[in-house]
Formats: structure tokens, sequence, C-alpha cells
């Protein structure tokens, strides 16, 4: 399974007068603007995959796009603290992922591509429900744009999530979950 | 400036010219600093919340850090991507993860700081991240010239990415000691804003202080005074009540009745002990007493009425005073001023005791002390007033000279006590047979006369006769004198208009010394 991730649409001039111009470049994620040139309709093909170890003594577990899906997909609307603007993002919820492989109660490990990671504690999942979204405002999202996968918070309805706790808790790149 | 000083530390307010209290302007500058300095320390603390509750401000290193992993990993995935299918794409996800790095370096303003000074830096990294990706655009595997040149690019980077790493270090190390150098003035500020405050706080204190001790000692001075002052005002009040007390004694003693009653409502404010015995009353009334119900004779009541209204004084007028019964006294009365309203105070003695004793000694002054009749004196005062009525109304009138026969031998025979007797006898003889009109009176010794008005000589006869009779019998009804004859020897004379008395006493002695030769008991005119 495979995705095609859209090119972006904006060319590379005002991210060369953000780079030189200081102070002016603001916050400019989620416009995805690049300062080298994009072709149409080609790009890098992301394959959605996660890679989910349980507890033991279950073995690991590789989702697809489609085993994602098939644990429900679920809607936050929230502006994270890298983008001024709320957006629409859907995925899974952690706990709902947890309780898929059985691993309710569990700590959680997450890893990223660039090989960051984070420890989650159960008790976030209780109380704010993070989500692992892998669509944008409906569209899949980019590597560039911190995807394919990315944990999310409410953090528009809980302000007590500003922070680097929850920013470093928010992993971008998502490719792999163990539950400890 | 030790005026301003001590002014402020005792709390007492410096007067000006005009005598308005006004504080000095120190007060005021201090009261003005201190507000103004705690606004500044409080805009300072929020800027300074302000400035670390911004989140990301420390992970601009962490950035630049993985920026610099990330292009370790494109150079490290180079080579593979010349290889398999997985290998460029593996390449080409490093490239894509580069990218995002670098958006994400961009997304926090702390790296604005350096981006101008490593601007060149930052566009080789991206130059070179887009010259890799359009090289991974291209089917097929990379030639190994390509990865080759991919991975010495990158590779190079990695000084490029060091060089701003240690850049971002040194801007964090720049920003810390800023902060550090602001805490450390803004912790001065907030100590000196503190210091003012607790200097203001003690001055305050100490005003207060002092403002309380004063107040103390004030309300100790004041208590004092009202101490000093009741106690002088018991003494004051007590020494009065003596001095009314004396007075009401005095007064109730007096045998002068004294009664004062205020003018416009006839309210009697005071009647002393002897005006309600006077009056029959138990109590000074409540009622309104007039003064005219003092007096018995309303003429009287209305006379003193007026005189008092005049404010003439009335002294020692005779008056009937209502009491019970009614007798006469003396009455004094002025117009004073009781509480500032007019009142009649009057008082008036007993006087009926007096008169009586008068009159008590009139009646002895014109009688007889032995008989009761009227004696020489009053004979001779009465009788010319008798004698002016009967030339005045042309009537007759007449006179008896009566004399007893041998009174010196009854007082020598039987005593002056049967003397006296014998003339008591007759003087009541005489008072039997003679009208009350008639002035019976006894000159001296045994000699007694009669005049009598509008009376003729006939008339004058007939009762000397009655008389000369009734004393005949006399002797026989007088216990113990049985044997003695008492008779009496009479001269009549009859007035004639424009004689005196002593003329018409003159003609009847003659005619008594006529009726005494001629063997005495018997009657004679002349």
């Amino acid at each position: 399974m495979t995705r095609v991730i859209p090119p972006s649409p904006i060319g590379p001039d005002p991210i060369r007068r953000g780079l030189l111009v200081s102070g002016a470049t603001g916050v400019v994620a989620g416009t995805l603007a690049m300062p080298w040139p994009v072709p149409a309709g080609a790009t890098q093909q992301a394959a959605l995959s996660l890679r989910v170890v349980a507890p033991p003594p279950a073995t690991a577990i590789t989702y697809d796009a489609h085993g994602l899906e098939a644990l429900g997909v679920t809607g936050l609307t929230t502006a994270v603290p890298w983008d001024s603007q709320p957006r629409h993002w859907e995925g899974v919820t952690l706990r709902r992922l947890a309780t898929a492989v059985r691993a309710a109660g569990h700590p959680l490990l997450v890893k990223a591509l660039n090989d960051y990671a984070a420890h989650i504690p159960w008790s976030d999942l209780g109380r704010y429900d993070p989500l692992l979204a892998w669509l944008r405002d409906g569209q899949p999202i980019p590597i560039r744009a911190k995807g394919p996968l990315i944990v999310i918070y409410p953090f528009t309805d809980r302000p007590e999530l500003r922070g680097d706790i929850y920013n470093g808790r928010s992993v971008w790149h998502v490719s792999e979950i163990v539950f400890e | 400036m030790t005026e301003f000083l001590s002014a402020i530390l005792t709390g007492t307010p410096n007067r000006s010219d005009n005598g308005a209290r006004r504080w000095p302007v120190v007060v005021y500058a201090g009261i003005a600093s201190l507000v103004a300095a705690a606004i500044f320390v409080a805009v300072g603390a929020v800027r300074e919340i302000r400035e670390l509750s911004r989140a990301g401000t420390s992970q601009s290193l962490w950035h630049v850090y993985q920026t610099h992993d990330a292009v370790q990993r494109v150079a490290a995935a180079a080579p593979e991507a010349t290889l398999t299918q997985a290998g460029k794409d593996r390449f080409q996800t490093e490239l894509e993860l580069l990218a995002s790095q670098v958006v994400a370096v961009r997304e926090y303003r702390m790296l604005d700081l350096q981006l101008p000074r490593h601007a060149e830096a930052w566009k080789s990294i991206e130059q070179a991240l887009a010259d890799g990706l359009r090289a991974c655009e291209e089917p097929g595997l990379l030639s190994r010239d390509q990865a080759r040149a991919q991975a010495e690019r990158f590779g190079a980077l990695r000084s490029t990415t060091r060089i701003l790493m240690a850049a971002a270090q040194q801007d964090l190390n720049t920003q810390r000691d800023l902060a550090r150098a602001r805490l450390i003035e803004r912790f001065w500020q907030g100590a000196a804003a503190i210091g003012l405050l607790v200097v203001g706080l003690c001055v305050l204190l100490w005003r207060t202080r002092a403002a309380q001790v004063a107040n103390a000692a004030l309300a100790d001075r004041l208590s004092d005074a009202n101490r000093t002052l009741e106690a002088r005002v018991v003494e004051r009040t007590r020494d009065l009540e003596s001095d009314r007390a004396l007075l009401a004694t005095i007064l109730d003693a007096s045998p002068t009745a004294v009664a004062l009653i205020r003018e416009s409502d006839a309210a009697p404010v005071y009647f002393n002990t002897r005006m309600r015995e006077a009056l029959a009353l138990a109590a000074t009334p409540a009622a309104p007493f007039p003064p005219a119900r003092l007096f018995a004779q309303p003429e009287i009541a209305d006379e003193l009425d007026a005189l008092l209204r005049d404010g003439r004084p009335v002294q020692d007028r005779e008056a009937l005073i209502a009491g019970h019964p009614p007798f006469h006294a003396l009455v004094t009365a002025r117009r004073v001023s009781i509480d500032g309203q007019p009142a009649s105070l009057i008082w008036f003695h007993d006087h009926s005791r007096h008169r009586q004793l008068e009159l008590e000694l009139q009646q002895q002054a014109s009688t007889d002390a032995l008989t009761g009749l009227a004696n020489r004196r009053a004979f001779f005062s009465e009788g010319p007033r008798m004698l002016e009525r009967a030339r005045r109304y042309r009537h007759d009138c007449a006179l008896l000279m009566i004399d007893i026969d041998h009174f010196k031998a009854v007082n020598d025979q039987f005593g002056h006590h049967a003397g006296d007797r014998v003339l008591r006898a007759m003087s009541d003889r005489l008072r039997d047979v003679l009208r009350q009109a008639d002035l019976v009176a006894r000159l001296g010794g045994e000699e007694f006369a009669a005049l009598m008005p509008e009376t003729d000589m006939t008339a004058a006869l007939q009762a000397a006769e009655r008389v000369r009779e009734i004393c005949a019998g006399l002797g026989p009804q007088l216990e113990g004198f049985g044997e003695i004859g008492v008779s009496v020897s009479i001269g009549v004379a009859q007035w004639r208009a424009g004689e005196t008395l002593d003329h018409v006493l003159e003609r009847a002695d003659a005619a008594l010394y006529r009726a005494k030769r001629a063997g005495r008991n018997r009657v004679e005119s002349s």
C-alpha cells in the first residue's frame, strides 16, 4: 500500500526572503514551502507503516494504512505549537491502539524515522487521549511536514499542555511504538 | 529638613500661613515614588514571566543538532542509493527528514538570531538538499559518481553544521547571560521597591503609634477635666440645694405668708407654709391660682392687680384675706422675674389679732372698767357729736345727772367692795331702763350722766322718775345689804339749741344740787 503525496504548491521565493530577513519568517510550517524546485506530479512516495511492539509475550506487529484505519479513525481539531492555525487531524487514538494490542496500562516508547524517541506515560492516554494522526485537513502528511505519522495532543482544548514536555512527546515521523 | 523629618515621624502636619493643614511635599513625593517603583517592578516581572513562558526557547540548539545529525545520515545513506531501490528510497527518506528539520528550524523564531549571520551556511544546506532531491527524481538508481558526490557534499556539510551548532550554543550562552543579568537587575529593582515599601510601612506604623499615644494622653486629660468638672458641678448643686433648702426653711418658718404666682398663666410657683395654712391648702396648688383668689374683697384684688401690672409695688395695704375664716392682713406685693418670666410676689402679715387688740384698747379707753358704761372721756368725746346731730336735725335732747345718795356712808360701813357692787348694780339698772341710743356714762365716783337724743323735758322727767324708782328698790335686792337704803338724786336739764355740753351739764348739776338739798331720792329739773 502506497500513497501519493501531493506536490507542494508554493515556490521558493517567499522562503528565500524569509531566510534572509530576520524576524520576518514567523511560523511557516504547514505551507511546506521549500527553497528548492519541486517537479510537479513526481515526488517521494511514502508508504504508511507502523511497527508496534506489544509487551511480552506478544510479538511485534506491523500496521499499514488499512490496518490502522481498521482500528477506528478519530478526528481532533487543534493548533499545534509549531503551527498557529488550527487544523483537523485524523488518526487512531493511542489508547485504542494499546487496547488493540492488549497493552492497556503500559507506558509507551514512541520512536521516529530519524531515531528520535520519547516516552509517553499511560496516564497521558487516560487524561488527554492523544491521537496518532496520518491525515491533516483530510490530506496525508508528507515527511517534510513531520509526517507520515504524528502524535497530536489536544493543545487547544488543554492549555496546560503548552510547554516543552508535551512538545517533546508530540513525536514526528513516528515509525515504531513500543509498549514497555 | 529636620522639620520635615519630624513632621513625617511624629505625624504632625506643617501649618501653613493660612492655617490649613498640609502634609509636606516629601510625603506626596514618597508615595508617588513608591507607586512608580511598584508599577516599574510589576511591569518588569510580567515581561520576564512572558519571556520564561515562551515554549521552545531552549530548543534551537537541539534543532541545529538534529540538522547536523540529519546531514550526517544523508551522507551515510548516499552510497546505498547506487545499490538497491530500497537504498535509494532510504536516501530519499533521509533527504525528506532533513528537509523537515530545516523547516522546523525556521519554525522556531529563536533561530532568527543566528540565521542572518549564517545565512550562507543555511543556503548551502538547502542547496545541497535541493540537488539531492532532484537527483532522486530521476528514474533508476543513482550512479556511483552521483552517490559519491552526494556523500562527499553532505559529508562536507557536517563541518558547516558543526559551526552552526557552536554558534547556536554561543547564542544560547549569550541569551542565558543576558537573562541572568536581567534577572539580577530585576531582583535589585524588586529589592529596592520592597525596601521602600518597608520604610514607608515603618513610617506609617510610627505615625500611627505616635497618634495613638497622643490620643491616649488627650483622652486622659479630657477624662481628668471631666472628673473635675463633674465634682464641681456636684459641689455647686449641693450648695445650691442647701441654699434652697435653707431659704425654704426660713420662708416656711416665717410668720408672714408668701405666695409667688407667675403672671402669664397664674401658675403657683411657691406658697410657703404660713400661706398654705391661711388658705387651708395641703400643698402648693398645681392648678392656676390667680392672685385675686387671695382676697375676700374683689375691689382690693382689682386694685392690687392694676398696681402690679403697672409695675408699682404695694406696701402694707390692709385687706381682708379669703382664708378659712377670712382675716385682716397687711399685704405687700411686687412684680419680680422668675426664670425670665414676670411673676407676682405677694406676702401678707396676719393683722386680725393686732386689730382685735386695737379694738379692745379703744373700748378700754372709752369704757369705765368697773361698770362697763362709757367713761368720762367717752362721754365728753361722744356727747358733743350727739348734740351736733340734734342741732343738725332739729331734734330735742335731754341730760340726766344721777348721783347715789349717801354713797360715802355705804363705803365706810361695808367697804369699797360693797360700794363697787352697788355701782355695778346701779349701772345694770340704768342700762335696763334707758334706751340703746342714750349715752350713759359714769363720770366719776358715784356720779352718772345720761344724754338722751330725741327726748323732750316731759319724756326726760319720766325716764328720770323711772330711774329713781328702780334705784330706790335696789337696796333690798342686794344680798347682805338689806338694811341699807340706797337711793339716787337726779337733775334733769333740757338742751337748748346752740348750748354746749358743759353748759347743759352745769344746769343739770344745779338741778341735782337742788334735789340733794331738798332731801335726796328725788328728781329736780332746771
